[in-house]
C-alpha cells in the first residue's frame, strides 16, 4: 500500500514538474550563459560577471513563488482540476507533490548557481587572493563560515517554503469564492503574511533588527546562527500550519 | 440476424422477439441453429444488454430457444410451433386491419371489394414483370 | 446504489438542485435527461464528490462521495486532461491511481476505437479527444461510470463508436453506468432506466421499456410531453 502511495506521489510530482519546465529552464539557461561568459572572457572582466550571478540567485529564489501560483491556478484554468480532485488521494498529497516540485526548483536552481560561482572563483577570482585568504575560503578550514552559509541557505529554503504555503493557503481559500476568487486570494495572502510577521514578532524571533542587535552586542557569529535557526524553525511551524489548513480546506470544502 | 430497425415508441425487447419470430417464419433461422450470444446481439443492434437479456429470457420461457451450458443458445422451436406463431402474427395483423377499417366505417362488403381490387393489381404487377 | 435524499444546491440565484430525491439502482444503464441547465451536471459532480449539497445528502453504497472516489469513474463534459500528455502518459497516470485499471481492456479498446498511444491529447480532433476520455474512463473496472454529456458536439460516426463501446464493455449486474445528456435520441436504446430532470427536480422517471409500453411514446416524445407539462 505504501508502495502504491509513493507511486501516486511520484506521478503527481513528475506531472507538476513538467508544468514548471519554463521557469526551470530560465535559470538553467541564465547560469549556462553567465558561466560561458566568464570562461570565455578575459581575467580582468570575468569578476564583473558575479553581479549577473547574484541577480540569478535572486531569480532562482523568487521563481518558485511565482510557480506556486501558476501550479495551482493552471489546474483551474485548464480544467484539469476535475481530474485532480477526482483522484482517490488526499489534499495533502496533491499539495505535497506541488511543494516538492517548488523545493526541487529552488534547490536545483541555487545549487546550480553555487556550482557556477565556485567555478568562477576557482578559474578567475582565486588568483586575486593571498594563499591565506584562499585557505580561509575553503569551507572545511572555516567551520564558522560553513555554518553561517548553511544557516543562511536553510533559512532561505524555509522562508520560501513558508511563502509557498501561504500562496497555497490563500489560493485554496480564494477558490471558495466563485466570483471574487482572485481578490480573496490576494487579500488572504497579504493578511496571512502580516499576521505571520506579528506572530513571529510576538515570539521575538522574527524581526531583522533583532539579528542585527544580537550581532552588534555579541559580535558572535554563533549567536547569529542560532537566531537564524530559531527564526527558521518558527517559519517552518507556520508553514506547516498553513499547509495543513490548505489541505483540510481542499479535502472538506473545495467545490467545482 | 438482421439489423433491427426498431420503433422507438414501443418496447424494444418485444421488437427483438418479433424480429426473431419473423426470421423463424421466413426460414432464415431454423430449428437447431445457434443464435448470437446476448452480448454480440446487443452490439449488433446497439441495444442495452439488459434489454436483450430480457428478450432472450422471454424467448426461452415461451419455448422458442434453449441455452446449453457452455455451448450457447439454440433454436428449439419445431415446425408446428413456427406455423402456430405465423398464424398468430397474421391474426394480429388482420385484427388490427379490421379494427381500423371498421373505425373508418367500411362495411364487410366494401372491405372485400377493396381487397379483391388490391389482389388483382398485385397480380397484374407481377405478370407485367 | 446511489441515493439522493432531499438534495438542495444553490449557485447564486440559481437553484440547481431542488429537494432532489432519486435512487440509481445497480447494474443498470441509467439516463439522466433534461435541457441545458436542468441540474444534470451538478448532480453528476455531486456523485463524483466535486460538489457538496447545501441540504440533504448523497450516498454512494452508503458512504459519502468523497470517501468513494475509487469506486467512481467520472467523465466530465469539459476537457480535463493535460494537453501535453500523450494518450500513453495519460494511461500511465490513471494506472498508478486506480487499482481497478484493466490493461487488457485498455489495449483492446485502444484498437477498437482506432486510437494510438502516441497521440498528443492537446493536438487531436474533438472526436478523438472524446474517444480518449471514454477510453481512460471505461478502462477502469469501476462499479460506477459517470458520463457527463459524452456525445455532445461529436460527429455521428464517433457517437456510434462510443455507444458501441459502452454496450460492448457493459458488464451486466456488476456495473452501473449513468449518462447525462440532452440528446436523448442517441441513447434511446442504450438506457434501461431514465430520469427526466428540470429545474433541479425529477419530472418523470422509470424503466425505459415500461415507459414506452404504457405511454406508447419514444423517450424523446416523453421528454417533450413532460417539459410541456412543466412549463404550463
Amino acid at each position: 500500500m505504501s508502495n502504491s502511495k509513493l507511486k501516486m506521489f511520484t506521478k503527481l510530482y513528475l506531472k507538476d514538474l513538467h508544468e514548471v519546465t519554463a521557469e526551470i529552464m530560465i535559470v538553467v539557461i541564465g547560469v549556462a550563459l553567465v558561466t560561458a561568459g566568464f570562461l570565455l572572457s578575459s581575467d580582468q572582466k570575468a569578476p564583473l560577471l558575479i553581479f549577473p550571478l547574484i541577480l540569478l540567485l535572486g531569480l532562482a529564489g523568487l521563481l518558485p513563488l511565482i510557480s506556486s501560483f501558476k501550479l495551482l491556478s493552471r489546474e483551474w484554468s485548464q480544467n484539469t482540476v476535475y481530474l485532480v480532485m477526482s483522484l482517490p488521494v488526499s489534499g495533502a498529497m496533491i499539495l505535497g507533490a506541488k511543494m516538492a516540485v517548488l523545493l526541487t526548483q529552488y534547490i536545483g536552481g541555487t545549487l546550480l548557481i553555487a556550482l557556477s560561482s565556485y567555478l568562477l572563483y576557482v578559474t578567475k577570482l582565486s588568483q586575486y587572493l593571498t594563499t591565506q585568504q584562499q585557505s580561509l575560503m575553503m569551507l572545511y578550514n572555516n567551520p564558522q563560515l560553513f555554518q553561517s552559509l548553511l544557516a543562511f541557505y536553510v533559512s532561505g529554503l524555509v522562508f520560501l517554503t513558508f511563502l509557498c504555503c501561504t500562496s497555497f493557503f490563500s489560493q485554496i481559500a480564494g477558490k471558495l469564492s466563485a466570483k471574487f476568487s482572485g481578490l480573496v486570494t490576494a487579500v488572504t495572502f497579504i493578511i496571512t503574511l502580516i499576521l505571520s510577521g506579528k506572530i513571529l514578532d510576538a515570539l521575538g524571533t522574527g524581526s531583522d533588527e533583532l539579528y542585527h542587535m544580537m550581532i552588534q552586542i555579541s559580535g558572535d557569529a554563533a549567536n547569529y546562527i542560532s537566531n537564524m535557526n530559531m527564526s527558521s524553525l518558527s517559519y517552518l511551524v507556520l508553514a506547516i500550519i498553513l499547509f495543513i489548513l490548505a489541505a483540510v480546506i481542499y479535502d472538506r470544502k473545495l467545490e467545482l | 440476424m438482421s439489423q433491427l430497425d426498431y420503433d422507438k415508441s414501443k418496447a424494444i425487447y418485444k421488437q427483438i422477439i418479433e424480429d426473431f419470430q419473423k426470421q423463424l417464419i421466413r426460414g432464415t433461422l431454423n430449428p437447431g441453429d445457434k443464435i448470437p450470444s446476448q452480448r454480440d446481439y446487443a452490439l449488433k443492434v446497439s441495444v442495452n444488454p439488459n434489454t436483450v437479456q430480457r428478450a432472450y429470457q422471454e424467448l426461452e420461457r415461451i419455448g422458442l430457444t434453449e441455452t446449453i451450458r457452455g455451448q450457447g443458445t439454440f433454436v428449439k422451436a419445431n415446425t408446428e410451433m413456427i406455423s402456430a406463431i405465423r398464424q398468430e402474427m397474421a391474426d394480429d395483423i388482420l385484427d388490427r386491419f379490421f379494427g381500423e377499417m371498421n373505425s373508418l366505417g367500411y362495411s364487410q362488403q366494401q372491405i372485400t371489394e377493396i381487397l379483391n381490387r388490391r389482389l388483382m393489381e398485385m397480380k397484374g404487377a407481377i405478370t407485367n414483370d | 446504489m446511489i441515493e439522493f435524499d432531499h438534495v438542495g444546491k444553490r449557485f447564486g440565484n440559481v437553484q440547481a438542485l431542488d429537494h432532489l430525491n432519486l435512487q440509481f439502482s445497480p447494474g443498470k444503464i441509467i439516463g439522466l435527461f433534461g435541457p441545458n441547465g436542468a441540474g444534470k451536471s451538478t448532480a453528476m459532480k455531486m456523485i463524483a464528490g466535486l460538489n457538496q449539497p447545501d441540504s440533504g445528502h448523497v450516498l454512494v453504497d452508503g458512504q459519502k462521495p468523497r470517501q468513494s472516489r475509487d469506486k467512481i469513474a467520472f467523465l466530465p463534459e469539459i476537457d480535463y486532461l493535460y494537453g501535453w500528455w500523450t494518450l500513453k502518459q495519460a494511461a500511465d497516470f490513471m494506472r498508478s491511481f486506480y487499482a481497478d485499471w484493466d490493461d487488457n481492456k485498455y489495449t483492446e479498446l485502444l484498437g477498437f476505437l482506432n486510437l494510438r498511444e502516441d497521440m498528443k491529447i492537446g493536438k487531436i480532433s474533438k472526436g478523438q479527444r472524446a474517444k480518449c476520455k471514454l477510453l481512460l474512463t471505461v478502462s477502469r473496472r469501476a462499479p460506477y461510470l459517470l458520463l457527463d454529456e459524452p456525445l455532445s458536439g461529436i460527429d455521428i460516426l464517433t457517437r456510434e463508436e462510443i455507444i458501441n463501446t459502452l454496450i460492448r464493455d457493459f458488464r451486466e449486474g456488476e456495473q452501473t453506468i449513468i449518462i447525462s445528456t440532452h440528446e436523448i435520441n442517441d441513447v434511446e436504446s442504450l438506457v434501461d432506466e431514465v430520469f427526466f430532470i428540470d429545474q433541479g427536480r425529477i419530472v418523470v422517471s422509470g424503466s425505459a421499456e415500461e415507459l414506452r409500453m404504457t405511454k406508447g411514446l419514444s423517450l424523446v416524445e416523453i421528454m417533450k410531453e413532460a417539459f410541456r407539462n412543466v412549463q404550463q
